[in-house]
């Protein structure tokens, strides 16, 4: 205790006193210089989402039952016709409904008609199509990836094919999208063998089938929805990879050695010790997935989209001694992204052209962002959950 | 515990100017670190050291033991602030002043304090930087950049860690390729180029062989006659050898501290004799 | 387990205690099966790798013989020739347009105030009659009727019945004109209040309230029936009028100097213009003949396919009449070159004359306008670049042959620098790679001079700064960002920030910003801007982990020494990730110029390099990207073309440069984790 009676130290005294107002002024100012860019970064980012929020939901949303706009998510999409009809009334229709009012009122003279393209009916195509490249992408890509994860993770050892393999994963990351779009039209749509009656004249490489009648040619699937799939799905291979040996990564190695010292195989101890707990990261590397392959444009550009399409996947295939499968997987199909792409770039802007715009940018980020804010929650749910 | 200080005592313990303060001549009695009633939580509602007072004196060794988790390491470093760094970790209760000045105190900076109260860590640390650079790294950030002036510190601070024959000819290789010992006698350089008053020690000798362990420890005694000395250890005979004074403490709470001849051969306490017997801990 | 391993030693220990179970083919269990299953799906790797590499490679590789043979046809037609000259008026015209748009700016600078308001007044005008359309009609047609039906009524006197009609006719227009006229008046109101009607984009006006009121005023008598011009415009118009006059006076030297620069060209425009019909042609000739042994070998199969014979026969004619006959090739460019005398005649004075209308113009200094000293700038190297155009022709027009051999070597380079992409062109296609490379580059030079300093700041402060709970929140929100589709982004651009910034950049207090006012919506900075945002969540998260992966005890020897929180992070943490932080910016600058679908939408896909005269404004001009111009041009050629190969070339190009950042940004981080 002190002294009662010893001098009080003067402030200039506290030998721990603060430094120099100028350094701490700098450091200061540094660390604020540090914050404002992480800050305006998010900013940025806020502003982003809010431009497409304020313009996008009212397209979405409605105010009165049932809130949605359910025309958007039923129809396809079509051209809008403006028109003004002699009485000066102004009429915005989607073009089967111009041609259905024009039929039901003869008498009407149309003044002044204005074309826009895909401006007028829903996402409908655009949505279905988008789930299914993505549905195909993620069985193929999960089921090869974790595939070569549990090899990786699990019977890896070292030496230089295991080193080339993790080499290649790596590289393969880094490929530009649209050289995957580049070698999904090379390989899938353009070389990939069918079976067909007649082979197609350009094709050097078909064979005939013993006896059949058919041949094998090697002439490519064409823009279909199983090329664009298996392109997606070799370019999220590393992707998905990469996550599913991270949560094999994650179970502890006391599993597999307890599950070996009694008895088991190794190819049972991983079915029964290490695989049901490594699910969770598992599912949260294909969300992870699910997020990224959605929002790709340029690899389906060649492989699998197209712009316009009046029916929708399932519709109007088979029949005539065709497979309904095979009709159903070698058609194109439409694409969110691609249906963005042609609505942004392709068509001439206008006022009428907006609503379309914003709300497929708004249910596609809402979308993306689901699945994301998804993975994220799973990821972080889980490893608070598990602790082992 | 009260110690009461003389005022001419107080008057020895006016600060100087930094480096030339630790030439100062020092009685024995004095008070460098006053510990005073000290409770000290992580999360702010559970105390992990509780009622502790102590007093260290100048230019000597004292010695902190005990069993894992008895909060000796966590009161080491309260003693230069290094518990701000855990968010939510602060004193609950007391204060603990050093050179007379209560270390917690708004007016005291803890980068200032970290000057004057240097730290050996329990695993050596040196930067990935050359040896040159490590040992005056603590220069620089000061601002001093006079080559002639730099040298002669590196110099004198790898003399003083008894590691100036072994690295003189090669102070521009990385730091990181000396071996265990070596690097952790380059932490010491690297602490001491500062001109600390005090020098914490965080069980130094825990990640050693022991003809390393032997070389610090005798670098420890002979850093005394220089600096004041805390140390933390595990190892009850590093205690007895280099130590003047030791500490025993248990769950949170300091049980005896006295001269360390005395609390080998004569502990007042119960659990003190437990310990150092080896019954438990 | 030894005795399973030293069984052979004897039968009889051969199955041993503990004998393997199931079934084994070559040696091979199930245990082996399953492993291989497992390992040849992450061969997978590899393959798709492997096979990314072939089927780039294949295509591309066709393309340096097939781009060879095109350039010697060009060669043989003689329309390398005729280009030199057109590389010469090129220029010319370049140079006499800068010159030119320097004069009219300074005109135009006179009368700046009036012309802007006058501007203003037609866009509101337009605007109201665009919402007064239908009823502007009926208006005219009720008060044209009013006006000349009374003479009708004159001269109709004596017809009872027309005269009764007329009359009706004239009420119904009276009625009409007292209906419509109100209505038209308030529907221009209406479309005077619209606020983008008063919002004038790139030619931002700001108007007084005075201003304002007195447009308002002009608008309104856009009303038809009243021929009259608003007093104040009139006079405005007047005064723009003249006060151009009086400048074009002051400036009619100038113009003068303008003018003979300019027509210095016609007779060699002339000349070229003739020897262009006549290559091209050659060219034709030389076409039919490359491609005559295709064509006869597709008839002869689509024969053999063809069922039909009426089919067949119109078929076997048409191959017959496939003749495969060597042109002569001196025949056809005789007159190219009967042409080079001529050339030499008119260079001289061409050049003199461009020589001294150039001097007559006036000092760039001496001119008044910004936009006008921009473009005298942009004259000067134009000027250097034509007197060089015009000395290299004059070289090599005299030695050019047509039959001199086309070096390979010459026509691979003309790939990886020509310096033109032209496709669809019923001359010749060039495709030069530079114009997409120098626009990538460009365009991520802006991204990373943007996205490296925030995101490694970002990077710095979450992991070293930042509270715990802010952390928490920043962490997932970059997170959030990388999620957000490109082509979300693109849309972006285009709708939002192209706007905004062109609007931005004309801010009269702004022009000093290098490249503002920026003409293009589109341009390599907006693109630039954008990209920098999606390269920011990547350089931030593997930066972070840079940092992260610093040992703690770095920190806290540091922090015990004394230092402060930031000495700490610039002396010890910085220096030890540096390795880290650059492995992060390789792959972000990777992800940057892989990017398709930002630069497709933003980046004005205008093939163009560059003009870097611009200094740092060159960043606001539009350009186009090697990953555009695949995703742009891929869908609408034929498989198998040069066109078609050209893109291949270009992903192929686009492939080895990531590969090769991906690489090295590989190794720095292998190194760094072999540090510690």
């Amino acid at each position: 205790m002190h002294d009662i009676n010893s001098p009080v130290q003067p402030q200039s005294g506290n030998p721990f006193a603060t430094r120099s107002k100028k350094a701490k002024r700098l450091e200061a100012f540094f660390s604020l210089m540090l914050r404002l860019a992480t800050y305006f970064i998010l900013i940025c980012a806020f502003y982003v989402f809010g431009d497409i929020v304020v313009k996008g939901a009212p397209v979405v949303f409605k105010a009165e039952f049932p809130f949605v706009n359910t025309t958007f998510f039923t129809k396809s999409p079509e051209t809008l016709v403006v028109f003004e009809t002699e009485d000066g009334e102004i009429h915005q229709l989607g073009y089967r409904d111009f041609t259905a009012f024009k039929d039901a009122n003869p008498g009407v003279e149309i003044v002044k008609e204005n074309t826009h393209s895909y401006s007028a009916g829903g996402i409908l195509g655009p949505l279905v199509g988008t789930a299914l490249l993505t549905l195909i992408c993620i069985t193929v890509a999960l089921f090869i990836g974790l595939a070569a994860a549990i090899f990786l993770n699990e019977y890896s050892g070292k030496g230089g094919y295991m080193d080339a393999i993790r080499l290649a994963i790596l590289n393969l990351a880094g490929v530009p999208s649209i050289v995957f779009g580049l070698f999904g039209l090379g390989l899938f749509c353009l070389f990939f063998p069918v079976i067909v009656s007649e082979a197609n004249l350009r094709t050097d490489l078909a064979f005939e089938i013993f006896g059949s009648g058919k041949y094998l040619a090697f002439q490519g699937w064409g823009t279909s929805l199983l090329a664009g799939g298996l392109t997606l799905a070799v370019m999220i291979l590393p992707v998905i990879i990469t996550a599913c040996e991270e949560s094999l990564k994650a179970i502890p190695q006391g599993f597999r050695e307890a599950s070996l010292a009694l008895g088991a195989t190794k190819w049972q101890s991983i079915r029964t010790a290490v695989l049901p707990y490594a699910f969770p990261g598992m599912l949260t590397a294909s969300i992870l997935g699910v997020t990224r392959v959605a929002g790709e444009t340029a690899p389906i550009m060649f492989t699998a989209a197209l712009a316009h399409k009046d029916k929708l996947p399932w519709q109007d295939i088979g029949g005539e001694g065709r497979s309904a499968v095979f009709d159903f997987f070698s058609q194109s199909v439409q694409a969110l992204p691609y249906h963005i792409y042609t609505v942004s770039a392709k068509i001439p802007q206008s006022e009428y052209t907006k609503p379309m715009q914003y709300g497929s940018v708004f249910v596609f980020m809402l979308l993306v962002m689901i699945f994301s804010a998804l993975s994220v929650y799973m990821r972080v749910h889980y490893r608070s959950k598990v602790k082992w | 515990m009260n110690v009461t200080m003389s005022e001419t005592q107080m008057d020895t313990l006016k600060p100087e100017s930094e480096l030339t303060s630790n030439a100062r001549p020092v009685e024995a009695g004095d008070v460098v670190i006053e510990i005073d009633d000290v409770n000290f939580s992580y999360d702010g509602n559970k105390d992990v050291l509780r009622d502790v007072s102590m007093n260290i004196a100048p230019n000597e060794v004292t010695a902190f033991i005990g069993p894992s988790g008895c909060g000796k390491t966590t009161l080491l470093r309260c003693l230069n602030r290094m518990n701000d760094l855990i968010p939510g970790a602060g004193l609950t209760k007391g204060a603990i002043r050093i050179l007379d000045t209560n270390i917690y105190d708004p007016a005291v900076d803890s980068i200032e304090l970290r000057k004057h109260v240097g730290m050996v860590f329990q695993k050596y640390n040196p930067f990935p930087k050359s040896i040159y650079e490590n040992v005056a790294y603590g220069l620089r950030i000061q601002g001093i950049r006079n080559k002639a002036m730099l040298d002669e510190v590196v110099r004198e601070s790898l003399t003083a860690a008894g590691l100036w024959e072994e690295v003189k000819d090669r102070l521009d290789s990385s730091g990181l390729g000396l071996s265990g010992g070596q690097q952790q006698r380059l932490c010491i350089a690297r602490t001491i180029a500062v001109q600390p008053k005090i020098i914490l020690m965080d069980e130094p000798c825990s990640a050693l062989d022991p003809i390393s362990t032997a070389r610090i420890e005798d670098l420890i005694t002979q850093l005394k006659t220089q600096f004041t000395i805390v140390i933390v250890t595990h190892n009850m005979q590093q205690a007895t050898r280099v130590s003047d004074k030791t500490a025993f403490f248990y769950l949170g709470e300091l049980i005896e501290m006295a001269d360390t001849t005395k609390i080998f051969s004569n502990p007042s306490m119960r659990q003190t004799e437990d310990y150092i017997s080896g019954r438990f801990g | 387990m030894s005795k399973t391993t030293d069984s052979s030693k004897t039968a009889k220990s051969k199955r041993g205690a503990f004998p393997r179970k199931g079934f084994r083919i070559f040696g091979l269990g199930l245990q082996d099966f399953i492993r291989y299953f497992f390992g040849g799906n992450a061969a997978l790797a590899i393959v798709m790798l492997v096979l990314i590499c072939i089927f780039l490679a294949m295509e591309a590789v066709w393309f340096f013989p097939q781009h060879h043979h095109e350039y010697r046809i060009y060669r043989q037609a003689g329309q390398e020739y005729v280009d030199l000259i057109g590389a010469e008026i090129d220029a010319h015209t370049r140079l006499g347009s800068s010159v030119n748009i320097a004069y009219l700016a300074e005109v135009n600078e006179s009368s700046k105030r009036e012309d802007r308001l006058i501007n203003a007044l037609m866009q509101v005008e337009t605007a109201v009659e665009n919402r007064t359309e239908r009823l502007t009609e009926r208006l005219e047609d009720a008060r044209e009727l009013i006006e000349e039906l009374p003479e009708e009524i004159e001269d109709a006197k004596d017809d009872a019945e027309e005269l009764a009609e007329l009359q009706a006719d004239l009420i119904k227009a009276q009625k009409e004109e007292q209906e419509f006229a109100p209505q038209w008046r308030k529907a221009a109101a209406e479309a005077l209040e619209l606020p983008e009607v008063w919002d004038f984009g790139v030619n931002v006006v700001k108007l007084t309230d005075n201003e304002k009121e007195t447009i308002k005023e002009a608008a309104l008598m856009a009303e038809p029936g009243f021929e009259t011009e608003h007093p104040f415009f009139a006079a405005l118009s007047e005064e723009s009028k003249q006060k151009k006059e009086v400048a074009r006076e002051r400036l009619v030297a100038f113009k003068a100097a303008v003018d003979e620069l300019r027509g210095a060209a016609s007779p060699m425009k002339t000349l070229h213009g003739e020897l262009r019909t006549i290559a091209m042609e050659n060219r034709e000739v030389l076409d039919k003949f490359e491609t005559a042994p295709a064509r006869l070998e597709a008839l002869l199969e689509g024969i053999e396919a063809t069922k039909d014979p009426e089919e067949r026969k119109r078929k076997e004619e048409m191959a017959a009449a496939v003749v495969i006959e060597t042109p002569d090739y001196v025949a056809l460019t005789k007159p190219i070159y009967e042409s080079q005398s001529k050339h030499a005649e008119l260079i001289v004075p061409f050049v003199e004359t461009v020589k001294t209308g150039w001097e007559k113009l006036p000092e760039v200094n001496s001119l008044e306008t910004k936009a006008g000293r921009a473009k005298m700038r942009t004259a000067v190297s134009d000027y250097e670049n034509f007197l060089r155009s015009t000395e290299h022709a004059t070289k090599a027009i005299p030695e050019w042959r047509h039959d001199r051999p086309m070096s390979k070597v010459k026509t691979v380079l003309a790939f990886f620098v020509g310096k033109e992409w032209v496709t669809n062109s019923s001359w010749h296609e060039f495709y030069g790679l530079l114009p997409l490379l120098s626009g990538s580059l460009c365009i991520s030079v802006v991204a990373m001079v943007l996205a490296v300093p925030f995101s490694v700041a970002a990077a710095v402060y979450v992991n070293q700064l930042a509270w715990w709970r802010e952390q928490n929140f920043i962490k997932p929100a970059l997170e959030f960002i990388q999620a957000i589709p490109s082509v979300v982004l693109g849309f972006f651009g285009i709708l939002v920030l192209g706007t905004a910034l062109r609007n931005l950049s004309h801010i009269e207090s702004l022009s000093w910003v290098p490249g503002f006012p920026m003409s293009e919506r589109l341009n390599m900075l907006t693109a630039g801007i954008l990209l920098a945002f999606m390269a920011v969540p990547t350089i931030f998260t593997l930066a972070e982990d840079a940092l992260n992966n610093v040992p703690k005890a770095f920190t806290e020897a540091s922090l015990a020494l004394g230092a402060s929180r930031l000495q700490t992070i610039f002396r010890v943490v910085m220096p030890t990730a540096v390795s880290g932080i650059i492995a992060a910016i390789l792959l972000g600058f990777g992800r940057i110029i892989g990017e398709t679908m930002v630069v497709l939408l933003v980046a004005g896909n205008k093939i163009q390099i560059p003009d870097f005269s611009a200094g740092i404004g060159v960043f606001t001009q539009p350009a186009h990207t090697m990953t555009g111009i695949i995703a742009q041009e891929l869908g609408e050629v034929d498989k198998g073309s040069l066109h078609w190969r050209a893109l291949f070339m270009v992903g192929m190009i686009l492939f080895v440069i990531s590969l090769s950042i991906n690489f090295a940004a590989q190794r720095i981080l292998k190194k760094l984790h072999q540090s510690y």
